[in-house]
């Protein structure tokens, strides 16, 4: 019976000593690059380390690579949606006001102009 | 021939299954939708730091000098070694090495105790100087808005210590399991399971240690 059961995948032990060193490496190199100041790049640097480093935890630790494609199918899906809350509210926060006139109101969040008694 | 053979405990595909495959199949993709379930949960208090750095951008660099970066990072290296751990244990159970599984089990465990206690000895400095959330903020700052990144920062490391704690006892218990001999190639599901787990946490702790520590 045993001899029927289809085995998985079974990655040689060289891909996670791989994996580790990298993530090793890149912890340090985001360390090192924090320790400069880039302006505005700060966060695009960090984050972009930081998703290399997720990637490699995602396709070797969490074996995505070698697995069935629907586990990837759901965790992508389950990221473009975590990409839309997180991007519109940046959107948001980042441009409001741009387009329609808007006022300060107290914490510093800009509100739309109010004409209340101008509609009526 | 005096070879010590390793005894393993059968086991049973619950009925509701084809075969074995079939039963491990759906735990994975359960445990995937459990784990985006996860990230979008987390993502909320993404969102809420991302909006107030986007409002307090000078307040943010200001209030993360208070934390240290090199408990961060030596908690980054905890966390990423007890990863590797964790995947070799997981290695481990699929060819059917017994005493390798509960050795990287056990390496694992003790690296998620490193990073608890390394975060014991952050918190309790934060709160003898008073750097916490709202009302109860008594530390020194240039800004009045600083109460809200140590808000941010108690509650995203708070709830990722939450699962630490949780994995801990996950791993415990498999270790307790692996001792009697429950997993081997044939059944190593829960292992599986809790590894994905435990990569997850490792996975937020990723994205964390770059936005309180290092460029607030």
């Amino acid at each position: 019976m045993a001899s029927q059961q289809h085995h998985h995948h079974v990655a040689p032990v060289k891909y996670y000593v791989a994996t580790f060193a990298t993530l090793l490496a890149l912890t340090i190199l985001t360390v090192a690059v924090a320790q400069f100041d880039f302006g505005a790049m700060n966060i695009v640097i960090a984050m972009g380390v930081a998703v290399c480093k997720a990637s490699l935890v995602l396709m070797f630790f969490m074996g995505l690579l070698w697995d069935k494609k629907i586990n990837a199918v759901f965790f992508l899906t389950g990221l473009l949606f975590l990409g839309l809350f997180i991007g519109f509210c940046v959107l948001d926060i980042g441009y409001r006001g741009d387009t329609d006139p808007v006022e300060s109101l107290q914490y510093g969040v800009k509100v739309p102009v109010r004409h209340a008694e101008a509609e009526h | 021939m005096t070879t010590k053979v390793t005894q393993f405990v059968k086991h049973q595909v619950a009925h509701h299954f084809d075969n074995a495959e079939h039963e491990f199949d759906a735990a994975k993709l359960g445990m995937w939708a459990f784990l985006i379930q996860e990230i979008l949960f987390f993502g909320g208090l993404f969102v809420a730091y991302f909006i107030f750095r986007a409002m307090y951008p000078a307040m943010f660099v200001e209030a993360h000098h208070h934390l240290s970066w090199q408990l961060g990072g030596l908690n980054t290296i905890f966390l990423i070694t007890s990863s590797f751990t964790m995947a070799m244990a997981v290695r481990s159970a699929q060819v059917s090495q017994k005493n390798k599984l509960i050795l990287f089990l056990v390496l694992t465990f003790l690296f998620a105790g490193g990073f608890m206690c390394v975060k014991y000895v952050e918190y309790m400095t934060k709160i003898h100087h008073g750097y916490l959330p709202a009302k109860w903020f008594f530390g020194t700052g240039t800004f009045d808005t600083e109460p809200l990144f140590f808000g941010l920062y108690f509650t995203m490391t708070g709830l990722h210590g939450l699962h630490v704690l949780i994995g801990m006892g996950l791993i415990a218990w498999l270790i307790i399991r692996s001792n009697r001999g429950e997993f081997h190639k044939d059944y190593y599901t829960p292992v599986e399971m809790v590894g994905l787990y435990w990569h997850l946490v490792d996975l937020i702790w990723i994205f964390l240690f770059p936005l309180l520590y290092l460029i607030g």
